[in-house]
């Protein structure tokens, strides 16, 4: 029984390493998103996701602080575009979130 | 995990969103329209053909325009653009070989059994590109047009022809149709069932004001 019980807590603290900055739905979203294309715009990652701007721009700071993403702003004739792009560092931090949930789910 | 977020999925969907504007099938009945006119009236037709090699420059001008507008913009992966021109270029040059240039090299107008295998071999080609690309997207669209294929090929074999050349024609001219007109029904749409989201440029404006 309290073997049992060691296991489950190993299990929950593999959680610990879990990286939280990609952990909050809205930003795992983001970054699935742009994890499957070269760059993205900032409209399409706003429609993928189902943010709202206010919300896409405050979770796109975080992970630009985090220099998971680089966010490059340009103008196409007078209109604004925001191209994003998932860094080398974001690439390796989600395919690490990805292996960590991934052998926590298995061993569930 | 993978269950959680299937990416393969997510790849899948990324293209089938970034491609429902119609283009794609817009693109292959430019180019088969071409041959078909090439080989009916073997003049000006073939610059048609260039359409399709020249597309990503003039998609790009007027995806700009109608399309980026309303759903945004993503680059694909360099494996999957890669993946897609090396499938697309061998199944261009499979119907280049057989329609034009292998007839020109061999008089083979004297070998009767040409006259039906090129129908079925062209019809093949065919539905294995449309059923080929169904199976990678996973959309229904292209395995529709796969069986649309299969149809033409047999619509063509039951007429008779007195030259196999005008079979080929007609194989071609059903096939542009049906992509033209699908790919105009899809363009129209798309522009109607999605508007011009211009948010980022209100929120521009607004943040200037602000400061």
């Amino acid at each position: 029984m309290r073997q049992k019980q060691k296991k489950t807590n190993d299990n929950l603290s593999s959680l610990q390493t879990v990286d939280k900055l990609i952990h909050s739905p809205a930003r795992l979203r983001i970054m699935a998103h742009l994890f499957v294309v070269e760059n993205a715009d900032f409209l399409y990652i706003m429609r993928q996701t189902d943010l709202t701007f206010g919300n896409l721009s405050s979770h796109l700071n975080t992970l630009e602080k985090a220099a998971y993403v680089t966010i490059s702003k340009e103008f196409i004739g007078k209109k604004p575009h925001t191209l994003i792009k998932l860094t080398d560092k974001g690439r390796e931090a989600f395919l690490h979130y990805k292996k960590n949930m991934q052998q926590f789910f298995n061993k569930l | 995990m993978n269950n959680i977020i299937d990416m393969k999925k997510l790849e899948k969907n990324t293209f089938l969103d970034t491609n429902q504007d119609g283009f794609i099938e817009l693109i292959l009945g430019i180019f088969y329209f071409g041959i078909a006119g090439y080989i009916g009236t073997k003049t000006f037709p073939i610059l048609l053909i260039m359409l399709p090699i020249f597309a990503p420059i003039w998609m790009k001008l007027v995806r700009n325009k109608f399309t980026y507008p309303r759903i945004g913009y993503a680059t694909p992966k360099n494996r999957s653009t890669k993946t897609i021109i090396q499938l697309v270029f061998s199944y261009l040059l499979f119907v280049i070989c057989f329609v034009i240039i292998i007839p020109l090299l061999i008089n083979i107008n004297n070998i009767q059994i040409w006259d039906n295998l090129v129908q079925i071999m062209l019809g093949i080609a065919t539905f294995i590109l449309f059923a080929g690309i169904g199976y990678i997207t996973t959309s229904l669209r292209y395995y529709r047009l796969s069986v649309l294929s299969f149809s033409c090929l047999v619509i063509v074999s039951i007429v008779e022809f007195d030259d196999f050349r005008n079979s080929i024609e007609l194989f071609f001219l059903l096939m542009s149709g049906i992509l033209m007109i699908s790919g105009i029904v899809l363009f129209i749409n798309f522009i109607k069932k999605i508007p011009i989201n211009d948010m980022e440029d209100v929120h521009e404006a607004e943040t200037k004001k602000n400061k």
